[in-house]
């Protein structure tokens, strides 16, 4: 009995020995070596999808969050008196003003839910345009400066926005992106000049795409949008596309914007192209006829942008361009105070009919991004 | 009396912050010798090599007349790698790295080695809580040796890393 | 002779059965779970996660393109911040590193993920269901990240 303990005790060592000896590192542990080619033939044992990516190869930064400053002007302000101006309509245009503006904008994206097979995003926007005109006589009785005063008060844009990604499969994906906007003379926190719920905008686009390899990502949707300043329906091309030797690229989602896309290394990136930027802004509590009026406000934005790391998750970036007017035309509302669609095509009446110059703008600004 | 008591809070408050961030005055070299084996058959590709480093940093300061207060930073100023004559024609590569149970792991140096036998790596601009990681109760080196071709026999890596001790003296 | 034999093996046999229950001790069972080869869901590489000393690590040991087309050769860590650690190859780098396993939230956390094709390390947090590893790379916050699932393979036996 004694013995079979003694040859039980010994075995038991000897296992014990060795199996405590694997669990540390001594001064001589090395790890085992291993044949780098075995890994080419494996079978699995998991049962997952492979999903594309909403991204390609060295696309600009995903911004979660963004605060810049935004500087404009001057530029020409030609604007009618107050009236009822067909669209095409040849307009006498007197009074005349040297416009610009600059203001904050701060947005946020945060993931909501950020997985392989589906991204949810939501966002929120603030972009505030503090307008400086020439200067204006104190009567208020003159027609002429009230629009200037209008626009001396100042606009204010914010929004809430929402972006769902979802691949089908490795090369397809389906994007849509939601936009609820408030956009106006008003002021926040007031609860006589503040916004109204019933002023909110809506917005939208649904892109159908393919991503056929990591340097191409293209689509094509259809797009509910005020950038052209007021209410329309467009198709829209999604083309994001990098080049095989990684330098150059581009980022497209025509119409509203086209850049070319230079990379210098990971960290400093320089894009070249447009925006097309806008919203339709109630003006509230006027001196017009109608008191509450439309400024539908929309303008390209030419641009040289730099977008550089500062540290770590840190970016700064930096825009030069011109801003070219597409719209400063003033609509009336009617007396319920309800917006209206015109499109490309309606004809009803602009009660000013406005233009406004050409100007240089800068902005810069500062982002937690996610590349 | 009030402002002076003022200003002399202030210089306190001052000093005692620029005490926290003293700029080194003095640096003291620390060197550790050791030899990383790879024990064979090793195959094409990378191949890891670890060693746990007794670095007795601490005695040695002590030895120097160095407190752990007095040092501000350690940084890594030069590694080297020597080969066998056999060796050097069968390795590629050379990736160092340091880390230790409380502290993350660090690339700290590189090389292409090019048929050499002596080999010194390029050490890394961006060097994080060395201090940290030599200090710490078990640190480990790992080299990551990138060889052309199957190799039956063992390698070793005889490896000297020179650290500068930068600390600031009164 | 016999009394000694029996005190002999009763202290073997204590030896023994210290040294088995030590090295179970030592052994994290739940967490060495995650070590073995892995798959991202993009399949361009395949990552195998080991353990060194108490932290877990992961090295990419296959990927799909292991040659650069510019410069056709093995692909290197050229988007390191660090220029001097820009010809690091890519095969063999370890990807995962300083991973402690959490035994109350079964997860492991505290490591970093790092992404050769922007040059970013993303602090990161792994849990592990049915050989699936969700890998949540984030900046800053969990909430500011993104969550890739991993599949567990194995090598095809040899006949």
């Amino acid at each position: 009995m004694t013995l079979n303990l003694k040859r039980l005790a010994v075995a038991l060592s000897f296992i014990s020995f060795t199996t405590a000896s694997f669990s540390q590192i001594d001064s001589t542990y090395v790890e085992e070596e291993e044949d780098y080619s075995m890994y080419d033939d494996v079978e699995d044992v998991g049962a997952i999808t492979t999903y594309c990516s909403p991204k390609i190869f060295d696309l600009s930064p995903n911004r979660f969050l963004s605060i810049g400053y935004d500087v404009a002007g001057n530029g020409a302000l030609e604007a009618s008196t107050e009236g009822a101006y067909k669209p095409d309509a040849a307009v006498t245009r007197n009074n005349n003003s040297d416009l610009s503006y600059h203001g904050l904008r701060i947005n946020a994206n945060i993931p909501v839910i950020s997985e392989s097979k589906f991204v949810w995003q939501v966002g929120a926007g603030f972009n505030q345009s503090r307008i400086t005109t020439d200067e204006i006589p104190n009567s208020n009785a003159s027609n002429r400066y009230a629009l200037l005063r209008e626009l001396n008060a100042g606009l204010t844009n914010i929004n809430l926005n929402t972006t769902l990604f979802k691949p089908l499969g490795e090369k397809n994906f389906l994007i849509l992106q939601l936009l609820a906007e408030q956009a106006g003379n008003y002021t926040l926190g007031s609860s006589t000049d503040g916004p109204s719920l019933e002023n909110t905008k809506y917005s939208g686009t649904a892109i159908w795409g393919k991503r056929p390899h990591d340097r191409l990502q293209w689509g094509i949707g259809l797009s509910r949008t005020y950038r052209a300043g007021e209410l329309n329906y467009i198709p829209v091309v999604m083309y994001n596309f990098t080049a095989e030797n990684r330098k150059w690229g581009t980022e497209i989602l025509f119409p509203a914007k086209a850049f070319y896309r230079r990379k210098m290394n990971a960290r400093n990136i320089l894009l070249a192209g447009y925006e097309l930027e806008g919203s339709s802004y109630r003006l509230y509590n006027t001196s017009f006829t109608s008191q509450n009026i439309e400024l539908r406000r929309s303008e390209i934005r030419l641009r040289l942008d730099y977008q550089k790391q500062i540290k770590g998750f840190v970016w700064a970036g930096i825009q030069v361009g011109a801003i070219v007017n597409y719209s400063y035309n003033i609509d009336d509302l009617d007396t319920d105070n309800k917006d209206f669609y015109r499109g490309f095509f309606g004809d009803q009446t602009y009660a000013f009919s406005n233009t406004l110059g050409p100007m240089p703008y800068v902005n810069v600004s500062v982002s937690l991004v996610s590349k | 009396m009030k402002l002076l008591q003022s200003i002399a809070l202030c210089f306190i408050l001052v000093s005692m912050t620029t005490s926290c961030f003293q700029e080194a005055n003095n640096s003291k070299e620390f060197i550790i010798n050791t030899v990383l084996v790879g024990s064979g058959p090793l195959f094409e590709g990378s191949n890891t090599c670890q060693v746990e480093i007794s670095s007795n940093i601490a005695d040695y300061i002590k030895e120097n007349n160095i407190t752990t207060e007095e040092i501000v930073d350690v940084t890594l100023t030069s590694a080297s790698v020597t080969l066998d004559s056999s060796s050097s024609k069968l390795v590629e590569s050379i990736n160092l790295q340091v880390f230790s149970d409380n502290f993350p792991m660090q690339n700290v140096a590189f090389a292409n080695v090019d048929g050499n036998e002596k080999v010194n790596l390029e050490v890394a601009d961006v060097q994080e809580q060395l201090k940290d990681i030599l200090f710490d109760d078990k640190s480990y080196i790992i080299a990551d040796a990138t060889i052309f071709e199957d190799l039956d026999d063992d390698l070793n890596l005889n490896t000297e890393l020179v650290f500068s001790i930068n600390y600031h003296k009164q | 002779m016999k009394k000694s034999i029996t005190l002999m093996g009763a202290i073997a046999l204590l030896f023994a059965i210290s040294s088995f229950t030590s090295s179970l001790v030592s052994v994290n069972a739940g967490g060495d779970d995650i070590i073995g080869l892995w798959e991202p869901s993009n399949g361009k590489a395949r990552v195998k996660i080991e353990k060194i000393g108490s932290k877990y690590y992961g090295k990419i040991v296959w990927l799909r393109e292991p040659i650069d087309p510019t410069t056709q050769k093995p692909k290197v860590d050229k988007n390191n911040e660090d220029a001097k650690m820009r010809n690091v190859p890519l095969r063999g780098y370890r990807l995962l590193k300083d991973f402690v396993y959490d035994e109350e939230s079964k997860e492991w956390s505290g490591g970093t993920i790092y992404d050769p094709e922007s040059g970013s390390l993303y602090s990161c947090v792994i849990t592990m269901k049915n050989d699936v590893l969700n890998i949540r790379g984030y900046v800053g916050v969990k909430a500011l990240g993104r969550t890739d699932t991993w599949k567990r393979i194995k090598l095809k036996k040899k006949k």
